[in-house]
């Protein structure tokens, strides 16, 4: 589904990621751990689309497609989602619009038809009680005045409504307390199917357990040094990084 | 333009024939503004004496509901005397120049304790030439009045004055709405509030060659409270300037100030708003906020507060901002899948929103925020 083959990538002339190779097929979950600025986020906004990282050299297949010449809306709309480690707060739109407006040109993009404001609603509520969220929030604006668990929360909450078929989850779990990251992981484990798959960042083991991978990659310094399955990130959370750098090394 | 010749032209009720008088010789002895005036720096006036203008009649059409009575300056010209005592001595040129060709209009009386049932809708439309119409608004005691002032001009040059004189204990709702597109627009308007009257005022530009809105609030009785609500919307080379004085003459009242412009093309704008808080004001509360989303480069705003302060027990706060369209914000949405065009239309759209939400009545907010978006699509592909 994702191939990513010798990505080199930065900002500003600023080298962040210095060759980075990972393939990621249907029906499986990838986490992605790695000390802090080592590149994690640049690597889920590049496939996101977001365009002030500048591609040196490497290419992303995403489905035979060349990722990185689609537009943010176009890789949306064919299935791209990237849970943000920091959602954006915009003022004045409200959730419910927003989610709305996103969906049904995801729907246009994909030739169905779009939803009207009842069929819409019938539906998200489905979704919302998925993720134990409030209606209230849906009728505030984007994000704003969210506590840091809440925007979480109403990033997979985006995800249950759009169903993405390759999701990016950037630290979504960091910010939400025990019972949160239950309501969050099972929302995940609930939306996986054979034909989507998913690449979950993240810097503890904890949301490994609920949301098992079948991979476990250590980024380091814009490079994957170790990849293997879930006994990693245990070692991690007991050696630390230091441990496997030198391991690696 | 001759503007002795066309002064000399004036004509009118005979009630108002001197003050019509002495307006104009105050008037000729000033001259129009100099861009070297402080408070016309930005706004130049001059290319209206290259011009030749036409005196021309507006057309105002009122729909009054019952227990607001609307009469013609002219069959009312007994009763405006009074309200127009000070107008020749007035320092605003175009102010002045409204009164010394003093005609068109209305008288609008709200008796003390009435309960209209609905807004009072004006439209004044006007072509082509010189209009200067005058509004003069008398609100009594312990009523309300919604007005709808809506200004629809085409071309032409449009120097209106308005006049409120609200009593104690009323609410007043004033919109004023000016859809114009190659004119010139130079408005007034004066409201004077009695002890705990609440007056809130939305001006709502969607552009015109020049316009200028020159807006005075008098807070005279206590626990008065002043509400100014200001969008404008301007591309091309099209100009905006509104200047704002809110006077806080007693103690004890408030006034919030929520001005926002959304500027593309080579559209420049003036935000000035000065606040004035007399020696006696004590408790004053006074808050002014003007933003500012900048569509182009090119695009200019000056924003200046001006805050006058003699009381010391004050509460007196201010901030402006200018900006362009926030990249992580258009970014989240394309990353939702929206396109690049409808994401920047939603976020000027909610930017321009926040005014617009704050118009009482909901059939005319779902309007004006109609209006908006109609606006929208042209500013962004000038601009994209
Ligand atoms: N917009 C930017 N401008 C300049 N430098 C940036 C920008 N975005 C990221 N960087 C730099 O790139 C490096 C990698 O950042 P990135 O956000 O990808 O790290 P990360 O692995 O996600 O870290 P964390 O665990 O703290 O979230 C850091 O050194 C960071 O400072
Ligand atoms: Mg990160």
């Amino acid at each position: 589904m994702l191939e990513i083959r010798n990505l080199k990538a930065g900002i500003d002339g600023k080298t962040i990621l210095k060759g980075i190779d990972l393939t990621v097929n249907a029906g499986e979950v990838h986490a992605i751990m790695g000390p802090n600025g080592s590149g994690k986020s640049t690597l889920a906004q590049i496939i996101a689309g977001r365009e002030q990282f500048e591609v040196s050299s490497g290419s992303v297949k995403y489905d035979e497609k060349d990722l990185l010449e689609l537009a943010p809306e176009e890789r949306a709309c064919a299935g791209i989602f990237m849970a943000f480690q920091y959602p954006v707060e915009i003022p004045g739109v409200s959730n419910s619009y927003f989610l709305r407006s996103a969906l049904n040109s995801q729907r246009r993009a994909r030739g169905e038809q779009e939803l009207d404001a009842f069929e819409f609603l019938t539906f998200i509520q489905e979704r919302m009680a998925l993720l134990n969220l409030h209606e209230e929030l849906l009728n505030r604006p984007v994000n704003e005045g969210f506590s840091g668990g809440e925007k979480k929360r109403n990033e997979i909450f985006q995800m249950a409504v759009l169903e993405p078929q390759l999701a990016v989850l950037d630290e979504t779990d960091s910010g939400l307390d025990i019972d949160a990251l239950r309501v969050v992981a099972s929302g995940i484990n609930s939306l996986r199917r054979e034909d989507n798959a998913t690449i979950v960042v993240t810097h503890y083991q904890r949301l490994l357990n609920y949301v098992v991978p079948d991979f476990v990659h250590v980024l380091v310094d814009g490079r994957i040094v170790r990849s293997g399955d879930q006994q990693l990130a245990l070692d991690l959370e007991e050696h630390g990084y230091d441990h496997i750098i030198a391991q690696a090394a | 333009m001759d503007w002795k010749a066309l002064l000399a032209s004036a004509d009118g009720p005979p009630e108002l024939a001197a003050l019509r008088t002495a307006a104009s010789a105050h008037f000729l002895d000033r001259g129009l503004p100099s861009t070297r005036d402080e408070r016309w720096r930005y706004t130049d006036t001059n290319f209206l004496t290259q011009q030749e203008l036409e005196l021309l009649r507006p057309v105002i059409k009122a729909d009054a509901p019952a227990g607001v009575r609307v009469r013609p300056l002219e069959e009312a010209a007994d009763a405006a005397v009074p309200l127009l005592a000070a107008e020749a001595d007035m320092t605003h040129p175009f102010r002045l120049l409204n009164t010394a060709l003093l005609r068109d209009g209305l008288l609008v009386e709200v008796e003390d304790n009435a309960k209209p049932e609905r807004e009072l809708l004006l439209t004044i439309t006007t072509t082509s030439g010189l209009a200067v119409p005058r509004l003069l608004v008398v609100v009594g005691e312990n009523t309300q009045l919604t007005l709808v002032e809506r200004y629809r001009t085409d071309g032409g040059t449009c120097l209106p004055v308005t006049q409120f004189s609200v009593g104690s204990g009323s609410r007043v709702e004033h919109l004023r709405i000016h859809h114009g597109s190659n004119d010139v627009h130079i408005g007034c308007v004066e409201v004077r509030q009695q002890r705990d009257s609440l007056v809130t005022n939305h001006l709502l530009t969607f552009g015109g060659r020049l316009v200028r809105n020159d807006l005075q609030f008098h807070l005279l009785g206590s626990g008065a409270e002043a509400r100014l609500n200001g969008l404008y919307l301007a591309d091309g080379e099209q100009h905006v300037d509104n200047h704002t004085t809110i006077e806080h003459a007693v103690p004890h009242c408030d006034s919030r100030e929520t001005y926002r412009g959304i500027l593309g093309g080579k559209a420049s704008a003036v935000f000035n708003g000065r606040v004035h808080v007399h020696p006696d004001a004590q408790r004053t509360d006074a808050q002014q906020s003007n933003q500012n989303l900048l569509l182009t480069d090119d695009a200019i705003i000056h924003t200046k507060p001006e805050l006058e302060i003699y009381a010391d027990d004050v509460k007196c706060t201010h901030g402006a901002t200018v900006g362009q369209l926030d990249r992580e914000a258009l970014f989240y949405l394309r990353s939702r899948g929206l396109a690049y065009d409808e994401a920047r239309r939603m976020l000027v759209d909610s930017f321009a929103a926040e005014i617009v939400r704050r118009i009482t009545d909901e059939s005319l907010r779902d309007e004006l925020a109609e209006t908006v978006i109609a606006r929208l699509p042209g500013m962004l592909a000038e601009a994209a």
